[in-house]
Formats: structure tokens, C-alpha cells, sequence
């Protein structure tokens, strides 16, 4: 195994680690709702940051992914009374088939248009949930959505939802980091750099974008059915145009590039208005200078700034020492 | 006289409605170098991209070692044993010098014989050395010349037998290409490859090519041999510069 794999499996198991303990040292279950939100949020971030970040095809559409299997799921459950996880599985795959089918035409779009398909798909799906109220209940909402629960035991208590969601995330980032160690991780750095090069080394460059593109889909998608079946109800506020932007922050302000930094991303996107809640009338505003003073201090992304900040400890460090 | 291993039949190309590349019949024997020389737009790099499966004619064939290959894909066409070195380098910037040989070998069973891939990174390195030393650094970080020689290597990385190469020695320093061409000569030298070479700079690439075809708005006006092509008059005049020479 190479340096830089064992490298990120180090960080997985400090994020594994960092995330069971959390539920520990939380004061109540506000915070606890807030960790799950930024893990969902992670999961979505993580698939993204192989889309857009190694892959280099931008979307603006997975809010719709997540709506999607959220509304999906919660319909099968309520309406119909599958069972949770069968529902949430049938969520998963229809977001599956749905992402196949846009991916297909759209992916043969650069740049400026492939963000504009995505736009499209998401505005067309956030009207849908909003519209077709018979099924998803409109703008009011679909409430009664049964709690997750696992091989037939329902999860009460959020420190349990925590735990799975936690797992399923560590999970997925270990997949990711798969993804990029392997044959596959190079050839979809390679399309970013060109098509044209990448398909003159012989990469199937249509087949490896639709690879990326569903695989971040489906994640988008577990993490939808996550959220239906945690908060037990889901409005399409949740899943509008506004969502996808924020998601892309999250990837941005993690770096791009670095898996890492789009799970430490999404939480600083999370938590950080929660924090900002104290200033009322200014908070949005104190949220737009943050994000610009990161973007103009950490132009590497929250991964990057870090990494030179535990440089440059380390060399102080190793000054100090010296020096006593 | 040596067997053809690339010929293209009358290969007519449009972008919309523009006819790049008319009518064009060329062909490469085994072990040639052969340049294809012109102007900007005279359609030297639709005809490489149509070869390597880049770009599809509308019209005409193109024959590797006798088998039809005019509607295969860019991946067969590889597998098949042409390499293309594509115009601008293209290396990808983001990733390791190593990371851009093993993409070369992309096409490779490579999860049966990825010991036999090491042993090409190593040949690539012995081959060209800087490489080596900056195994580790991104591609990006590399100058114009190091980054024409790794496109090369990561296209040698598929084991070509024709290797496609647009304008090698754009942007570089004159003492950079003539590395670069000295380069090419090796590789037809001791690998035995065959090369197709597209470049502006006609002299340069005359002088290591054994035969071109002049090329101008998409149509073939004169070919030969490239002592004759250099002592052409209207070649002179057009690509070499001869006549400011003379005045």
C-alpha cells in the first residue's frame, strides 16, 4: 500500500474515532441533531468532492438527488407501509436510476452547461416536490414518516441514529478514498485535466463521468433516506436550488480536492450558522464575510489551511525545543 | 520495401459546416518517420485526432496493419497500438510524473502484469531522466520541454507500435526541440517505432523524417521524400522561409 493510502485510512480511523466519541461529550440532543445533519451533509460533500473536486464535472442538482430518495422512501414507508429499510433501499436505487438517466445526456455537456442541466434537473424536481401534493403533501409537508429502524428495531433514541449515520459515513468516505487509490481514482483525475487527452490514453471518458456522477448520486440518495427517516418529516424547502449551492461551498471551503476537507467542510457549513444564531438580524451577513475571509486566507480550503497551520505548529515546536 | 502499417483512403472531415480536412490519402510504413507539415488550420491536427478515433470522418477509411479501424473507438484504437501524444502536451497536471505513466498504461491488463508495467516506468526513466527526478512532483510544475518528454513516455506507456506526436516542439526553446527531436529519432532507432509527426516548424521536422506530406487547407499539395521536400521550391518558399534568405 502506498504512503498516501495508509495516509488517509490514518485519517478515517481518527474520523471514526473523533465521531463515536462525540455523542459523549454533547450536552443534549440539540447538538446531537446538528452532528447528524453535518454527517448527512457529509456523505453528500464526500461524493461531490470526487465529482467535482478529482473528476472536475460540476453539478448543481444533488439537492434533487436528495429529495429524491428522501421523498421516495417516506412515500413508501407512510403511504404504502413497506418497511423502513425496504423503502430506503427502493429510495437509493431509484435516485440510482434517476441519476443514470440524467447523467447519460447531460454528462456530454462542459463546464458552464453541465452546471446548467444539473440546475434545470434540480429546479424541475424541487417544483415537482412542491406541486405534486397528493404524494409528497406540498409545501406544508409529508409528515408521519416512521422513525429509521434497523433489521425490525426501531432507533428511539438519537444517539443511536448518530451511531449508524456515523458508520454509514466512515463507510463511505472508506469507499472513496478506494475509488481514488485505484486504476479508476487516476483516470477520473485525468478527465479533469482534458477529455481529449484522457481518451487518447484509451479512458472510457463518457462511461467514468457517469461512474462518478451516479456514485455521488447515490450517496446524495442514502443520505436523503437518512434524513426522511431521522427528522420524520420533509418539506421542499429542504431540497431547493439553495441546498445545492451550499453544497458546493461545503466542497469548495474544504479544498476541492481533499475528501477531508469536504467532511470538515460540511460540518463548519453546518454547525457554523447554529453558531452565528446568537447575532439575529446579522447573521447572514457574518456568514457571507466568512466564507470570504476563508476563501481569500485559505485559498487552499480548510484541508489545506490546516495542514500548513500543523506545519507551521510543528516547526515552532521543533524551534522551541532546540532553543530550551 | 517495408509493409504499410497505416493508410488513410480519401478521409473527408467537417466541423458543421466547415470542410477540414478534404479528400486526404496518406499512408506509413513500418519503421518511417513521416511528417506532416502546414500552416494554422491547414488541418494537421483533425487529420492526428481522426486517426487516433478523436474526431470521426464523414467519409473515407483509415487502415491499420490492414484491418479497418475508421469507426473503432479512441480505447480500441489504443489497445490496438497507436499512441497519441496530443498538441499542447495535455499532460494532467494535478498528478505525479508517475501517475501520468501508469495512466499511459491505462489500456493494460495491468492488475495481471503490473510488474511488467513497473519494469516500463523504469525503461521510461532510463529513457529520459529528469523524469526520475521528479517522479514524485506534479506534472504542472514541469517545464515545456520536461512536459513534452513525459506526454511522450505516457504515450510509449500503452506499447505502441505507431506513435502519433502534434507539434512536439511547440513553445519550446530551439535547443529544447532539437532535444526532442533527437528524442524521436532514438525512438524509431532503438524501439523500432514507426511515427507519424505533425509540426509547423517544417525544417525541424524534415530533417529527422524520412517522408511528409504538406498539408494546406485541408488538402494533401505535395508529398515526397523529405530531401526532395526540402529542396522543393515551393516548400522553400512557404515553410522554410527560403526566399527572405535569398532577398
Amino acid at each position: 500500500m502506498s504512503v498516501s493510502y495508509r495516509k488517509d485510512m490514518f485519517w478515517l480511523a481518527g474520523l471514526f474515532i473523533v465521531l463515536m466519541l462525540t455523542p459523549t461529550i454533547l450536552p443534549n440532543n440539540y447538538y446531537l441533531t446538528i452532528m447528524i445533519l453535518g454527517c448527512l451533509h457529509a456523505m453528500i460533500a464526500v461524493g461531490l468532492c470526487l465529482l467535482v473536486g478529482h473528476a472536475g464535472q460540476i453539478s448543481l442538482g444533488h439537492a434533487g438527488f436528495y429529495g429524491l430518495a428522501a421523498y421516495t422512501s417516506a412515500y413508501l414507508s407512510t403511504t404504502w407501509g413497506l418497511p423502513v429499510e425496504l423503502s430506503m433501499l427502493a429510495g437509493v436505487v431509484l435516485t440510482v436510476v434517476v441519476s443514470i438517466l440524467v447523467g447519460m445526456p447531460s454528462l456530454k455537456l462542459k463546464g458552464h452547461y453541465l452546471a446548467m442541466a444539473t440546475l434545470g434537473f434540480g429546479i424541475i424536481l424541487s417544483i415537482l416536490f412542491t406541486e405534486t401534493v397528493d404524494i409528497t403533501g406540498g409545501p406544508s409537508g409529508f409528515v408521519g414518516i416512521p422513525r429509521l429502524s434497523l433489521a425490525g428495531f426501531e432507533l428511539h433514541r438519537d444517539v443511536d441514529i448518530f451511531r449508524v449515520v456515523a458508520i454509514l459515513l466512515c463507510l463511505l468516505v472508506w469507499l472513496c478514498f478506494n475509488v481514488l487509490h485505484s486504476r479508476m481514482g487516476r483516470a477520473l483525475r485525468a478527465l479533469h485535466t482534458s477529455d481529449q487527452a484522457a481518451q487518447a490514453m484509451g479512458i472510457d471518458v463518457a462511461r467514468h463521468k457517469l461512474f462518478v456522477f451516479v456514485l455521488s448520486a447515490g450517496f446524495a440518495g442514502l443520505a436523503g433516506v437518512l434524513y426522511a427517516h431521522y427528522l420524520t418529516f420533509i418539506a421542499p424547502a429542504s431540497f431547493g436550488f439553495m441546498f445545492s449551492v451550499e453544497l458546493m461551498v461545503m466542497v469548495v471551503l474544504g479544498g476541492m480536492v481533499s475528501v477531508p476537507g469536504a467532511i470538515i467542510g460540511a460540518f463548519f457549513i453546518t454547525i457554523l450558522p447554529e453558531l452565528l444564531r446568537a447575532f439575529e438580524d446579522i447573521e447572514i451577513i457574518l456568514f457571507g464575510l466568512i466564507l470570504v475571509v476563508c476563501m481569500i486566507f485559505l485559498p487552499d480550503g480548510l484541508a489545506g489551511g490546516s495542514a500548513r497551520l500543523w506545519a507551521w505548529v510543528k516547526t515552532k515546536l521543533a524551534l522551541g525545543c532546540s532553543r530550551g | 520495401m517495408k509493409s504499410t502499417l497505416l493508410a488513410l483512403k480519401n478521409i473527408d472531415v467537417f466541423y458543421g459546416h466547415i470542410h477540414a480536412v478534404r479528400r486526404v490519402t496518406l499512408h506509413v510504413r513500418q519503421g518511417e518517420i513521416v511528417a506532416l507539415i502546414g500552416g494554422n488550420g491547414a488541418g494537421k491536427t483533425t487529420m492526428l485526432c481522426t486517426i487516433s478515433g478523436l474526431i470521426r470522418p464523414s467519409q473515407g477509411s483509415i487502415l491499420y496493419q490492414d484491418v479497418e479501424i475508421t469507426r473503432q473507438s479512441p480505447e480500441a484504437i489504443v489497445r490496438a497500438g497507436l499512441s497519441h501524444v496530443p498538441e499542447g502536451r495535455l499532460v494532467f497536471s494535478p498528478l505525479s510524473v508517475e501517475d501520468n505513466l501508469h495512466l499511459g498504461a491505462y489500456t493494460r491488463p495491468y492488475f495481471r502484469k503490473r510488474s511488467d508495467m513497473l519494469q516500463d516506468v523504469e525503461t521510461m526513466y532510463a529513457m529520459f531522466p529528469v523524469l526520475r527526478e521528479r517522479r514524485h512532483q506534479h506534472a504542472g510544475t514541469l517545464s515545456g520541454g520536461e512536459q513534452q518528454m513525459l506526454a511522450i513516455a505516457r504515450a510509449l506507456m500503452a506499447r505502441p507500435k505507431l506513435l502519433l506526436l502534434d507539434e512536439p516542439g511547440m513553445g519550446l526553446a530551439p535547443l529544447v526541440v532539437k532535444d526532442i527531436f533527437r528524442h524521436i529519432l532514438n525512438l524509431r532507432d532503438e524501439l523500432g517505432l514507426t511515427v507519424l509527426l505533425v509540426e509547423q516548424n517544417a525544417r525541424s521536422a524534415l530533417k529527422v523524417a524520412d517522408r511528409g506530406y504538406v498539408l494546406e487547407n485541408g488538402r494533401i499539395l505535395i508529398q515526397g521524400t523529405a530531401g526532395e521536400l526540402l529542396a522543393n521550391h515551393d516548400v522553400q518558399r512557404a515553410y522554410l522561409g527560403r526566399e527572405l534568405d535569398e532577398n
